[in-house]
């Protein structure tokens, strides 16, 4: 181990950016750009220069001149990934979003369906919990340098997906496969069938599944390209590519939530995968709200119908089924909100009562009783004579020949201040019921003050 | 240390090989053949007797003999596949405590582990004998489409026979192996149609460097060259029934008679054109023996076989759009089995690649010899082969309204761990049923259950709420193990998936004093 240390000593240094420094106010070419965004305190020169994209000459001319120009300092050589911490997720690089089942923790929530907010907090990852890297041990049945880059690739697992297989990123599916074959030689764990690798055994067969999550990754050409995406955005976190609406509530499902397990790259394109599973899930929810309205429970089955649609516009069987869904789901809402109005009205809270009108209105078009009810209240109770006006306007053109709607018109109108208008309303209730005496008696109060001789009067 | 052999063990026939020096041998039995028919029988006066000695006396005690039981091992007894099988034996097959199909054989049931683990236990007799040396571990191969429990049953029988299984790979990949081995520098695709006596698989493989990596793996558990058999039987049925008026499906004898002639007329015709089937005194008429005499032609037998022939091909098919290859991106296509000797088999090959199959293997002997390497690339360091397999069947679990979420596709690269949270379909909901489920429906009910755990004990909430993580491992024999846990409380339950129709450790155990009885030692 001192051996080895001592033999790549130089190479083994960790550049950094010293604290303070700003490398943003340099000119930069993309790659020299690229070169800066992989200086974390962690990668040692010598495991910059093997970096895909950028030739080995190339990194050592740009480390030189930065630490020439104090943008860069070294650390003082460390066995990589040692002592260096582990990064924190937030600084990672951008993980491809097809990827990882591995590293699951930070993907549960999304994972999960949605309907429920997690409660518990998450707990830090117990699982997939980096342990600190294992001690170099010449005791164990895997020579010394494999160890060394065990400890080096398990402190990187997060790197992009090419520095794992130590490829450029442009590398073709020959040379893919050519490090993936070569990695596989050294990190399959039939290499070490009945070894003694004691702590390297877990690292082992996290780093030969990174190794192939990338391989599969690289080598599916849609998913390279979001991966390609991904890095050339540069955010500290991709965008999830799995755009799903994720808001589905009514799922009663022990739904799994879309396996974004990397897969085999041949079988399916990344587009394909994400299309079945939106209409597998789209059927789930479908089910689940026709099971729900044969259950007669309307507003779990709308919701489930409604999402599937959200996951699947295309199909028409949804569409069709929706729209009977939909009716029951609002007959439903509107007795809600009826029983709703009619406790207020029994403990005379006349705006909640008034509220409740007006949100079942809308689940109830063209109840003419529903809108003559809500506009009297709001002129009882001194409520928004502007919306009364509309209700009982509504009212009358979906009933115009009842009297008892023009009437409340009328009666909205003269509360309002508008007597020409309340005057014509009534004056109209009155030809369509000319009997009715009630009428007659307000069209006189209207037209000359309000006094009950007035009316006698008009008896003469 | 002692050496570890490769068993193939066949739905006809096995064999055996081991790496001696550095080459791949296969090792012959006392008869001086290299294949052992797979085949176990209870004789009258109660003497076991396997392999050839058993095909031998086959014919005079149909009923308590016993062939193909490979067809049925790890699957249960009322599906449809152990119905057919028990239409077409001669032996009874019962129903096991397990739902398990077993064989009558006198008074004595016998499971399918059992009867595997005594013709493992012959080839490891004859491992012994050529080599020795007590053998005590063994790479066994299996279909590639074998299912968990498929694999689990065979592991059992490794046990029985007193064999440490280091290993269960796939049929196919063995083949690969074998190809592959000597040809560490080539760079190549490698198509493998392997048709043997009771299964069909076909993988595709790229290799390079002694890599092997499997693209692609399909097949067909129900297909193989005992389907040939019965069609022939079938035919000389009905030829007999034309021209003497006699049914002989219902006599076990002529039907063991019948089934060796067919079996032999097949292997004739790979290189004659046409053969007799002569079987005097199969039968009795009203005025005296019967004898069966029939012409069969190659055109005869080609005819009979164009649609399993077919149904091959439309596999080959799958497998290759699984891989995302078109057939001209095959370097080699390599015939394994002893049924793709038949000539219309190479030609339909030939016309589907447009190249004649790779013609430098023995079809009955490379899957052993592949199994051999195998055993010997696990264990020799400076043996630089390396395989990377897959999964042939996609896993996943039951979910709400019979469903099934697939969490490892088909064609993954063992060994595989993947992990998946799941939550409640009710209110205060406490526990959850895992329900394993192995095969491509989305429709649970139309897969396997490989098994089936309860994880109690999660805090109550509203539905929804709770986060369940499952997750799945498949090793790199194929078999799989899953977990549970309940994220907030943290606990955990895990199985080692034993399907309904597996063997309990402790039958396991019992079954092995039982045939100890009937071991002979090795004299040192």
């Amino acid at each position: 181990m001192v051996l080895a240390r001592q033999r790549d000593a130089a190479a083994a240094r960790v550049p950094r950016i010293p604290e303070g420094a700003d490398p943003t106010t340099l000119s930069l070419t993309p790659a020299e750009g690229y070169l800066l965004s992989r200086i974390d305190g962690r990668t040692s020169w010598r495991d910059l220069r093997q970096i895909g994209g950028v030739r080995p000459e190339d990194v050592d001319r740009c480390l030189e001149r930065w630490l020439a120009e104090g943008v860069v300092e070294l650390a003082a050589g460390t066995d990589s990934g040692q002592a260096a911490p582990r990064p924190t997720a937030g600084a990672e690089p951008p993980r491809s979003p097809a990827a990882g089942t591995e590293r699951a923790e930070s993907e549960r929530i999304e994972n999960r369906p949605p309907a429920a907010p997690p409660t518990a907090p998450l707990a830090p990852a117990p699982a997939a919990a980096q342990p600190a890297s294992p001690a170099l041990d010449p005791g164990l049945d895997l020579p010394l340098p494999l160890q060394e880059k065990l400890i080096d690739l398990s402190a990187r697992l997060e790197a992009p997906y090419h520095e794992i297989l130590g490829v450029p990123a442009d590398a073709d599916r020959k040379a893919l496969k050519r490090a993936y074959f070569g990695l596989s030689r050294e990190f399959h764990p039939d290499r070490y069938f009945r070894k003694q690798l004691g702590p390297f055994q877990t690292p082992l067969e996290r780093v030969f599944r990174k190794i192939v999550e990338a391989y599969e990754l690289l080598s599916d050409p849609t998913a390279r390209a979001e991966i390609e995406r991904s890095l050339a955005a540069a955010s500290p976190q991709g965008e999830p590519v799995a755009a799903v609406p994720d808001s589905a509530a009514a799922g009663p499902e022990a739904a799994p939530a879309r396996p974004r397990a990397p897969r085999r790259p041949h079988v399916f394109t990344l587009a394909e995968r994400m299309r079945k599973e939106r209409k597998q899930r789209a059927k789930r929810l479908f089910e689940a709200g026709m099971a729900a309205f044969a259950a007669e429970r309307w507003l779990e089955a709308a919701g489930g119908v409604r999402l599937a649609i959200a996951f699947d516009p295309w199909n028409a069987v949804y569409k069709e089924q929706f729209a009977d869904v939909q009716r029951k789901a609002h007959e439903e809402s509107a007795r809600k909100l009826m029983r709703e109005a009619e406790n207020a009205l029994d403990l005379r809270d006349y705006p909640a009562a008034l509220r409740a009108f007006e949100e079942a209105l809308p689940y109830r078009p063209g109840d003419v009783a529903l809108l003559r009810r809500a506009a009297q209240l709001a002129v009882q109770t001194g409520g928004d004579l502007h919306q009364a006006k509309e209700w009982a306007l509504e009212a009358v053109e979906l009933e115009p020949n009842d009297a008892e709607g023009h009437r409340l018109l009328g009666q909205v109108y003269q509360a309002a201040g508008l007597t020409a208008n309340a005057r014509r309303e009534l004056e109209l209730a009155l030809q369509l019921d000319p009997g009715n005496v009630e009428v007659r008696a307000e069209l006189r109060e209207l037209s000359g003050g309000s006094s009950p001789l007035r009316w006698l009067g008009g008896k003469r | 240390m002692s050496r570890v052999i490769g068993i193939d063990l066949g739905t006809t026939n096995s064999c055996v090989a081991v790496v001696d020096n550095g080459q791949p041998v296969v090792i012959p039995n006392t008869g001086g053949y290299k294949t052992t028919p797979s085949m176990f029988a209870l004789a009258d006066d109660g003497k076991r007797l396997v392999g050839h000695l058993a095909k031998r006396q086959a014919i005079t005690n149909a009923s308590n003999t016993v062939y193909a039981s490979k067809r049925l091992i790890g699957r249960r007894f009322e599906s449809a596949e152990v119905r057919r099988a028990s239409e077409l034996c001669p032996y009874a097959i019962t129903e096991g405590p397990n739902g398990d199909p077993r064989m009558l054989l006198g008074e004595k049931t016998f499971t399918c582990a059992e009867i595997a683990a005594i013709i493992l236990r012959e080839m490891k007799r004859v491992a012994q004998e050529y080599l020795g040396e007590a053998i005590r571990e063994a790479v066994i191969t299996v279909p590639a489409h074998f299912n968990d429990a498929q694999r689990q049953s065979t592991k059992d029988a490794g046990k029985i026979a007193g064999l440490e299984v280091l290993r269960i790979i796939n049929e196919p990949t063995a083949a690969a192996l074998a190809y592959g081995f000597g040809r560490k520098n080539a760079e190549e695709t490698v198509l493998v149609y392997d048709l043997g006596g009771g299964t069909f698989d076909v993988s595709i493989l790229e290799m390079g460097e002694g890599v092997l990596e499997v693209l692609a793996t399909a097949g067909d558990t129900f297909l193989g060259g005992e389907d040939f058999d019965r069609l022939l039987v079938n035919h000389l049925i009905e030829q007999f029934e034309a021209s003497e008026g006699i049914d002989l499906r219902a006599e076990p004898m002529a039907l063991q008679r019948l089934k060796d002639a067919a079996e032999k007329a097949k292997c004739d015709l790979s290189g004659a054109t046409q053969t007799e089937v002569n079987l005097p005194f199969i039968a009795t008429g009203g005025d005296g023996p019967r004898h069966l005499s029939v012409i069969v032609t190659r055109e005869i037998l080609e005819r009979l076989a164009a649609d399993i022939v077919d149904r091959t091909m439309t596999t080959v098919g799958l497998c290759l759009s699984d891989a995302g290859l078109s057939p001209d991106q095959i370097d080699q296509v390599i015939l394994v089995g002893g049924q793709s000797r038949m000539p219309l088999v190479q030609e339909r090959v030939a016309e589907f690649f447009g190249k004649r199959p790779h013609k430098g293997v023995n079809p009955d002997e490379v899957v052993a010899i592949g199994a051999a390497i195998q055993a010997e690339a696990l264990l020799d360091e400076d043996q630089n082969m390396l395989l990377l397999d897959v999964t042939p069947l996609s896993l996943g679990i039951g979910t709400y309204g019979g469903h099934s979420a697939k969490l490892i596709e088909r064609n993954t690269t063992l060994p595989v761990r993947r992990a998946h949270v799941f939550t409640t379909t009710r209110d205060n909901q406490t526990a959850v049923k895992i329900r394993v489920l192995q095969g491509e429906s989305d429709i649970a009910e139309e897969n396997d259950l490989l098994g089936e755990f309860i994880l109690s004990g999660i805090r109550e909430a509203r539905k929804g709420e709770p986060e369940v993580e499952v997750s799945f491992d498949i090793d790199t024999n194929g078999i799989v193990s899953v977990s549970a846990r309940d994220l907030s409380t943290g606990r955990e339950q895990s199985i080692t998936v034993n399907a309904t129709g597996t063997l309990s450790d402790d039958e396991i155990q019992r079954i092995i004093d039982e045939n100890d009885l009937y071991e002979i030692q090795v004299k040192d």
